[in-house]
């Protein structure tokens, strides 16, 4: 994804994340992913509107899960 | 670990627990309890370190986010749920599929809440667990 086609504010440190390979900066790089999209649902929270955002988020904690999992040998859970 | 205090609102002394491995959110979430009415927030970084500090602070309630490094919120729930089986504990999470909620509630969690949901929300929700039973007296905590 070019930085042009980033839609949302997230998507860069999302990006940056995924493409991190050091151990220690990808666990910096996750942090600031979740930080700004935490941040970003916030700001959401009281607007009914962006669903595709709300969608897009979610899928980004699930790649984010992955990368802990696989990547930082978070313990993972079921569901 | 760190904890921080302000003047009390509405939960005059009570002390709450934020488990959450992102020091950006924790600030977050215990800004919004500090904000209102709140005495103290302790914050840990993941599930052991807040089975360890619950010990020593007992906490009147304890929020958990379910994705941390050496012991996740699911693996820390019911140990919690075990030193203490009156306090409310919140599952704060991005994950809240319901078979996460089913296993939550299974584990001992009071309460799954999204964090797609307004922090001020979340209090709010904390300060209901909190309250005690309409026409029932207060009972001491854990006795």
């Amino acid at each position: 994804m070019s930085e042009e086609e980033l839609k949302y504010v997230w998507q860069g440190p999302l990006q940056d994340a995924i493409v991190e390979f050091d151990p220690e900066k990808l666990s910096q790089k996750i942090q600031r992913v979740e930080a700004v999209a935490f941040k970003r649902l916030q700001e959401l929270s009281s607007d009914s509107d962006h669903h595709g955002e709300r969608q897009a988020i979610a899928d980004a904690f699930s790649t984010l899960r992955v990368l802990k999992k696989d990547k930082l040998s978070y313990p993972d859970w079921k569901g | 670990m760190r904890s921080v205090k302000s003047d009390p609102k509405k939960s005059v002394g009570k002390i709450v627990l934020v488990v959450d491995d992102n020091a950006a959110i924790r600030k977050m979430i215990a800004a919004a309890f500090l904000s209102d009415g709140f005495k103290t927030c302790v914050e840990a970084e993941n599930g052991r370190e807040g089975l360890e500090a619950a010990k020593r602070i007992q906490p009147d309630l304890i929020t958990l986010d379910v994705s941390m490094p050496v012991m996740n919120g699911l693996e820390a729930a019911p140990r919690l749920r075990k030193l203490f089986p009156k306090t409310p504990i919140i599952l704060f999470t991005m994950y809240g599929t319901k078979q996460l909620e089913n296993e939550a509630s299974r584990l001992g969690v009071s309460l799954v809440l999204t964090k797609d949901i307004p922090l001020a929300t979340v209090v709010e929700e904390a300060h209901k667990l909190l309250a005690p039973p309409i026409g029932r007296p207060i009972l001491e905590k854990n006795e």
